[in-house]
């Protein structure tokens, strides 16, 4: 028995040294309590959500091809039904596209907050650097609202911003689940327009970033584009103006400047060949710019050929209309793509999310938007566009009115920027339907012919977890 | 730690020889009288005193007794008590003969083993007998309808994909629900604790690790299933989904060297594949698309020629099973001795494996009272594999989708990567290959310090070591692109156990402590470059662009103690309780440690002297049990605030928030009361079994979705209750028993109601109020409060409307609409079944042996989310249809299976709604064999043969489904959500079907 007793005794003494045993910790991960105590684990936060703009449907290639789809920019001929939907606009609130560009632009949002809560009380930060921590996650807050507004909410010319906008997470996440209204339209722009001009005011200069970073410039030249959307031409122009006036930023004289650190590119989301294999990325390379653009013989899905109705458009001696290749599709079927992304195999180009052109265009757009008339400056401005595709210049004389002009500004965006995730905002901020009969894409099956701002599907559902989630806060789209 | 440990052991050892014997003592092995196999459990009493032990597992004994004089009683239920006097003898063998036809059985339990007839715990053993010569790879598939109340969903028909495992339904939402695997008391490696993207077989021909993927079957005696919260309660911690122990084959002390070989060879086929149009057929829908719809076709669809893509997918695959072993013993020592090669060719191209294993298994005994042995195997398999199903990678994926105008070959004879990809070329010229190396095993040491008690050391390890190697060539990916990913987990336990016998007059109590220390740990390093010179190089090192390095780590802990009292009145009043308390590394700090217990009684009330002894009745016993089990299933950090690193941006290093925190974390608990009757009739002729069940499962392991405006898409929480309840029944009949001809029958049959029963506040909630759960990637099920944890939850089909064409479905109150809002949703249908089971009969006549098995399902459904591309007209410029699309509206009257091609409708008809969802339902002729034993005379002749059979096998051999029409060409049995989570099961995305396999055998004893 006294054994017994022995045996036992040296068993307790056991569980007393495996309490440590069980204490543990994770090998790749720290612990939330000690990430902004720590400056240099602070500023990877910050990578972190710059990372999360890379990610398939924030600013890696979802958002911005369903900007096509759904116009008359390309034809759908690929395999994922999920897209097929926004093409033939049958698609329903539990589209796992429209749940994942909430859900992921949400999760970036929400790391942003956590930034801009914490980065003045960060040890050993000095004004400055705290500043332009702040600066650059409202830059990066500011991008995410914006992309979230305008796919969820109807333009700001609908009711004049009143209509139904998100909900307006400020704050970082506390462990208590917090449910908010959407807020309206404008209340969300101007949570935007405040966010870059903290940014514009604490960022350095473009010149002084390192390539594929928030700048002034890159914060200016995203308000100039809201000012644009919401019709507010004058500080559209003025915005554009400080961002060529600062001159860091230049047309390329050709376009190779695609996927490089060009001074054509004042802002893009830098992707490079590790990205979409690392496994802590959030999504594992089932999509890219490569992947949609590029021809499957070339690694990419061949999913977005352009339509017959873009190429149509193109003048004759457009250099821009050659900047093509023949591919095939996913499906085998031969085609033609995009040369703007060309890096099928590893999913590296870079997101050009905002460059000088679209900002020159802007420019010349809210002039003569802002004067009605023949705006000279404005011809000037598109002038430098046309010029690098080989075009003519044109001059006053060329228009009849400040309308023609105007159209002409409009159509010079659409070729320039096509494949750059701007088509579908850039019709539906101005009137314009989606689609018309004449240009509606093969397969789409006639969807989207006539629709225009302000129609329950010229906008997207919210997607039906979050309003399952939300007890009768989140209030849906009509039409879903 | 280790330094306790290794004091704890030789500790033990000290006490061993610390052990004095005054009293002489008296040893032997009680036989059975019929087959002359030891007989274990049997009570061995000294006369008129409380001195007594009982045998082992072999039959031995040894006892101390006065040294002069003595009488020992022999009893044991079901046999014919002896009394025997001792004399001078030291060594005492007695030959027990049944007082009933029916020879008790041992089952085996949780650290120990018990007679089946005093056994109170709810147990199934499904012996090799009953799955010997399958050609099955991993040994869960060797359970499919052998047992009641245990379900295996088969995943797929690719080579080592896991099996789904539900032990009397699923106990957990989106946790895991796979039972604990234990075998020889090792618990196995099963790749809980991280998630299915880190595992090595992530995204190749599977979601998961299937622990058993690398045991070889037919190194197994036995499978035990452990159901009920008494059974379950040692491993109480991690019994929730119930508890798999598995003993491999051992040979007796004094048993004659036996060796054996068997040998099988096989023929492969799918069980069903989809028929999808023509090259001539497509070209003509297209056409007709085009007329209807009035868009112009493209002429590049129209070049003549096609390719056969389906048929090329698949072709009759070979599977050869090579065994050869040794067992026996000598008066100490008794050993097991095998090496199995298993090669098997899949009937989908590119799918093989090639699995080489041996096992030695040893027991030996220093002395009369210190026993050691250890069971060691050791696997290597080299599978050539290719990427999940949901992927182009996967043939027989591509072979449905690909359009049937592409062909493999260009007008020059040259291989082209045609459309979604050529299998043919990349499975022949690609490199995907996985080589896993285990090692498996345990080292014990029994000492009997004083001889009514037994002190067990036991130290176990399971070593998993995965090499995947994979080259993509030029024409596959310009440049090529080389992968190599090594990944390995290491896991080592202590178990250490002392048990007691205690017997004093017509009782016996066994009191079992125990303490147990266990831990795993984990690395994967992955490395991957692209730009080759040359295809001729196969390795990461040759390539030019970095793409990925990486390496990862991760761990998990667990200690606990844990202890059972049985006591058993008369071999006819039983009682048992046990308990466990375990901790965890993986829960939260505030909530680390978990106790777990079970109590439960039996009475054998056809022992009752009342009890009339020629009854019809020969045997019958009454128990109940009830208990709390856990279940620890979630990733192995989940209850921490964490930012995770590694992500970077731009080459700079980036973290992100990847968790919240919740440092209440604790186990998931599952109660769970039993009550059982087994009753024998017609002397043991027939043999019922039938228990009632209801598991109740609080504190849920719940991933919460929440809200994505938390920046998090979900929170591991403990809330939620979901019952299992049901009924398992079990029924042996002995139909004939007469010299040349004997013919056994099987049966079982298992109800179960799985009702989630309450889910936490801040649920979703759909548009009736209800709470629910679901994942994003398989929004089509969910977790209903009030329903079942798999319901399906979809928009309704109502078909084509025969008067204009138009695809038509059902809104919310009902009414016919031709659109489609997720508003209109409602329950339809569910994936786990109500009622599973099987059948089994054994027929002999003189040298002839025939058996048949069938299984069955019923009450569940399967959504067929591939049918979502396949019956997709609009996207047939993108990818093959199935055939029924031919069968299109042209004219008012027409009943057809698809819309009219001019339809307003055409782009909904194929989208998420209950024409896709397929009852399940079926009965499958799982296996016929026919067999042949050589006669003994002829045996004898050989003068060197003791056993020779021959047999030819079908497996999967016919299926009869109740809803489903052939051209959709389904498996009832597919899953491509893997084996968890429980809210995702009964989903299929061009998932494999089940292979159909004809084997002929010889298996030989000498």
């Amino acid at each position: 028995m006294k054994k017994i007793i022995i045996l036992s005794l040296s068993m307790v003494m056991l569980f007393g040294s495996c309490e440590d045993a069980i204490d543990l910790t994770p090998q790749q991960s720290l612990s939330d309590q000690v990430v902004f105590t720590d400056p240099l684990a602070a500023q990877g936060a910050l990578i972190g959500i710059y990372n999360q703009m890379q990610d398939l449907h924030v600013f890696g290639s979802m958002p911005q091809i369903i900007a096509d789809y759904a116009t008359d920019n390309v034809n759908f001929v690929g395999t994922f039904t999920g897209l097929q939907e926004i093409d033939t606009y049958t698609l329903t609130a539990g589209s796992g596209e429209v749940n994942e560009m909430w859900r992921d632009t949400y999760e970036g949002i929400l790391g942003a907050n956590a930034i801009i809560a914490n980065a003045s009380t960060v040890p050993t930060l000095t004004a400055e650097e705290a500043g332009r921590l702040e600066g650059e996650a409202r830059f990066i807050r500011a991008a995410l609202y914006f992309q979230l507004i305008n796919f969820f909410a109807q333009p700001f010319q609908v009711g004049n911003g009143s209509s139904p906008g998100v909900p307006l997470f400020l704050e970082p996440f506390t462990g208590e689940i917090v449910l908010l209204p959407r807020s309206t339209v404008g209340e969300v722009h101007q949570q935007i327009i405040a966010d870059l001009d903290f940014a514009a005011a604490n960022l350095p200069n473009y010149n002084e970033v390192t390539f594929g970073f928030a700048s002034v410039q890159s914060a200016q030249a995203l308000e100039s584009r809201l000012r644009l959307y919401r019709g507010e031409f004058a500080e559209a122009a003025a915005l554009a103006g400080s961002v060529i006036d600062a001159g860091f930023n230049t047309l390329a004289a050709d376009y190779s400047f695609w996927d490089t650190a060009n001074p054509e590119i004042i802002f893009a989301v830098v992707n490079t060949a590790i990205d979409p294999q690392s496994n802590n990325d959030a999504e594992l390379g089932s999509g890219s710019f490569d992947g949609y653009y590029e021809g499957s013989n070339q690694a990419g899905r061949g999913d977005c050929p352009p339509s017959a109705d873009l190429l149509a458009t193109f003048e004759a001696g457009d250099i821009r209309a050659e900047f093509f290749e023949e591919d095939a599709t996913f499906s085998g079927l031969p085609d033609i793509f995009t040369l703007k992304y060309d890096n099928g195999a590893t999913d590296e180009s870079d997101y050009p999310m905002i460059r000088i052109s679209e900002i020159i265009l802007t420019r010349a757009e809210a002039l003569v938007a802002e004067s009605g008339t023949v705006n000279t400056d404005a011809i000037a401005l598109m002038n430098q566009i046309r010029e690098r595709a080989g075009l003519s210049a044109l001059s006053a004389g060329d228009f009849a009115s400040g309308e023609e002009l105007l159209a002409a500004i409009r159509n010079e965006r659409r070729l320039e920027l096509a494949f750059e995730g701007h088509r579908r905002m850039d019709l539906l901020r101005i009137g314009a339907p989606l689609r018309t009969a004449a240009n509606v894409p093969d397969n789409a099956a006639g969807g989207g012919v006539g629709v225009v701002a302000g129609d329950d599907r010229a906008i997207y559902p919210l997607p039906q977890r979050e309003i399952d989630l939300n007890e009768g806060v989140l209030v849906q789209n009509p039409g879903f | 730690m280790r330094k306790f440990l290794l004091f704890n052991f030789v500790l033990s050892l000290l006490l061993v020889f610390s052990a004095s014997a005054q009293e002489r003592a008296v040893s032997g092995r009680i036989t059975s009288a019929e087959d002359g196999s030891g007989l274990p459990g049997v009570n061995v009493v000294l006369k008129g005193t409380t001195t007594g032990t009982v045998t082992d597992i072999d039959g031995n004994y040894k006892l101390n007794v006065p040294s002069e004089g003595g009488t020992l009683v022999f009893s044991f239920i079901g046999l014919a008590s002896q009394e025997v006097e001792i004399g001078a003898r030291s060594v005492l063998d007695v030959q027990m003969a049944s007082d009933v036809t029916e020879l008790s059985e041992v089952v085996v339990q949780a650290y120990g083993a018990q007679s089946e007839k005093l056994n109170i715990q709810q147990i199934e053993t499904v012996g090799s007998k009953d799955f010997e010569n399958f050609p099955v790879v991993s040994a869960q598939e060797l359970l499919q309808g052998q047992a009641a109340g245990v379900q295996i969903a088969g995943g797929s028909g690719v080579i080592g994909a896991p099996q789904a495992v539900r032990i009397r339904g699923v106990a957990s939402i989106n946790s895991g629900t796979q039972p604990l695997y234990v075998i020889d008391g090792v618990p196995l490696i099963d790749g809980s604790g991280t998630n299915a993207q880190n595992q090595a077989t992530a995204q190749l021909g599977g979601s998961a690790l299937n622990p058993l993927a690398d045991i070889n079957p037919n190194d197994i005696e036995s499978i035990t299933v452990l159901k009920d919260a008494s059974a379950v309660a040692l491993y109480g911690s991690r019994g929730g989904n119930g508890v798999i122990l598995i003993t491999t084959k051992k040979g007796s002390v004094g048993e004659a060297t036996v060796f054996s070989a068997d040998y099988y060879t096989g023929w492969q086929t799918p069980t069903v594949v989809r028929q999808v149009l023509s090259p001539d057929q497509w070209r003509q829908f297209r056409a007709n698309i085009s007329t209807a719809r009035g868009t112009p076709s493209a002429p590049s669809l129209q070049n003549q020629g096609g390719f056969n893509w389906r048929n090329a997918a698949i072709q009759t695959g070979r599977v050869s099973n090579y065994s050869l072993s040794a067992r026996g013993g000598t008066d100490k020592t008794a050993f097991f001795v095998g090496g199995t090669l298993f090669d098997n060719e899949g009937y989908q191209v590119g799918n093989e494996l090639n699995r080489l294993s041996g096992r030695v298994n040893i027991t030996h005994e220093a002395s009369d009272f210190v026993k050691f042995g250890t069971n060691i195997s050791f696997t290597r398999g080299i599978t050539d594999r290719f990427f999940q199903e949901n992927s182009t990678g996967s043939p027989l994926t591509v072979g449905l989708l690909q359009l049937p105008v592409l062909e493999p070959v260009d007008a020059d004879g040259n291989v082209v990567d045609a459309g979604f990809g050529n299998f043919i070329a990349s499975q022949e010229q690609n490199l995907l290959e996985l080589t896993t190396n285990r090692l498996l095993g345990n080292a014990y040491v029994e000492i009997s310090p004083l001889e009514n008690l037994v002190l067990r050391s036991d130290w176990g390890f399971d070593r998993v070591s995965t090499f995947d190697q994979r080259r993509t060539l030029d024409l596959f990916a310009a440049g090529g692109v080389a992968t190599q990913r090594d990944f390995r987990e290491d896991k080592w336990l202590v178990t250490n156990t002392a048990t007691y016998t205690a017997t004093f007059g017509e009782s016996t109590l066994t009191p079992l402590v125990g303490f147990s220390f266990e831990e795993s740990d984990q690395r994967r390093v992955t490395a991957q470059t692209s730009g080759f010179i040359s295809d001729a190089l196969p390795n990461v090192a040759s390539g030019a662009t970095p793409l990925t390095t990486s390496s990862q780590g991760t761990n998990w802990a667990l200690w606990g103690f844990f202890g059972r009292v049985n006591y058993n009145y008369k071999n006819r009043y039983l009682l048992e309780a046990s308990v466990r308390g375990d901790g965890s590394s993986r829960f939260g700090a505030n909530n680390r440690y978990g106790v777990f217990w079970s109590v439960s009684g039996g009475w054998i009330f056809s022992d009752e002297d009342f009890f009339p002894s020629n009854s019809i009745i020969s045997f019958g016993k009454l128990s109940s049990s009830y208990g709390v089990t856990g279940n620890d299933r979630i990733t192995n950090f989940a209850s921490l605030g964490l930012f995770q690193a590694g992500n970077d941006y731009a080459g700079v290093p980036g973290l992100e928030a990847s968790q919240p925190a919740n440092p209440d974390l604790t186990w998931e608990e599952t109660a769970q009361f039993d009550v059982n009757l087994n009753v024998n009739f017609l002397n043991d002729r027939i043999r019922l079994d039938a228990s009632y069940y209801r598991k109740v499962t609080t504190e849920l392991l719940l991933n919460v979705p929440v809200p994505a405006t938390t920046g998090f898409p979900s929170i591991t929480q403990n809330a939620g209750e979901l019952v299992n309840q049901g009924t398992d029944l079990s029924l042996s009949v002995d139909v004939i028993n007469s010299g040349d001809l004997t013919w056994t029958v099987t049966a079982n049959a298992a109800y179960l109601n799985n009702e989630v029963t309450e889910l936490p506040e801040g649920s979703s909630e759909d548009l009736d109020g209800n709470r629910f759960v679901a994942l994003a990637a398989f929004g089509q099920q969910r977790a209903v409060e009030g329903g079942s944890v798999s319901t399906f939850f979809l928009n309704r089909f109502a078909g084509i409307n025969p008067a204009n064409g138009e695809p038509e479905f059902l809104n919310r109150e009902g009414e016919v609409t031709g659109t489609l809002t997720t508003a209109d949703r409602v329950i339809v249908g569910q994936g786990i079944p109500d009622w599973t089971g099987g059948l089994n009969s054994e027929l002999r006549y003189k040298n002839f042996d025939f058996r048949i098995f069938l299984n069955f399902v019923t009450g569940s459904d399967v959504y067929a989310a591939d049918l979502e591309f396949n019956r997709n007209i609009l996207s047939s410029g993108g990818f093959n249809n199935i055939v029924n699309n031919l069968d299109i509206w042209t004219q008012p009257g027409d009943i057809t299976q698809a819309p009219a091609l001019q339809s307003d409708g055409l782009a909904n008809f194929d989208n998420e709604s209950t024409q896709h969802l397929i009852d399940a339902s079926f009965l499958r002729v799982r296996n016929m064999t026919l067999g042949y034993s050589v006669p003994k005379s002829i045996l004898e002749a050989s003068k060197f043969l003791t056993r020779a059979r021959v047999y030819v096998s079908g497996t999967n051999l016919f299926t009869f489904f109740s809803d489903l029409k052939d051209d959709v060409g389904l498996d009832p049995e597919v899953s491509n959500a893997g084996v968890d989570p429980g809210v995702a099961q009964g989903e299929t995305f061009f998932t494999s079907p089940q292979a159909r396999t004809f084997t002929v055998g010889v298996s030989l004893g000498f």
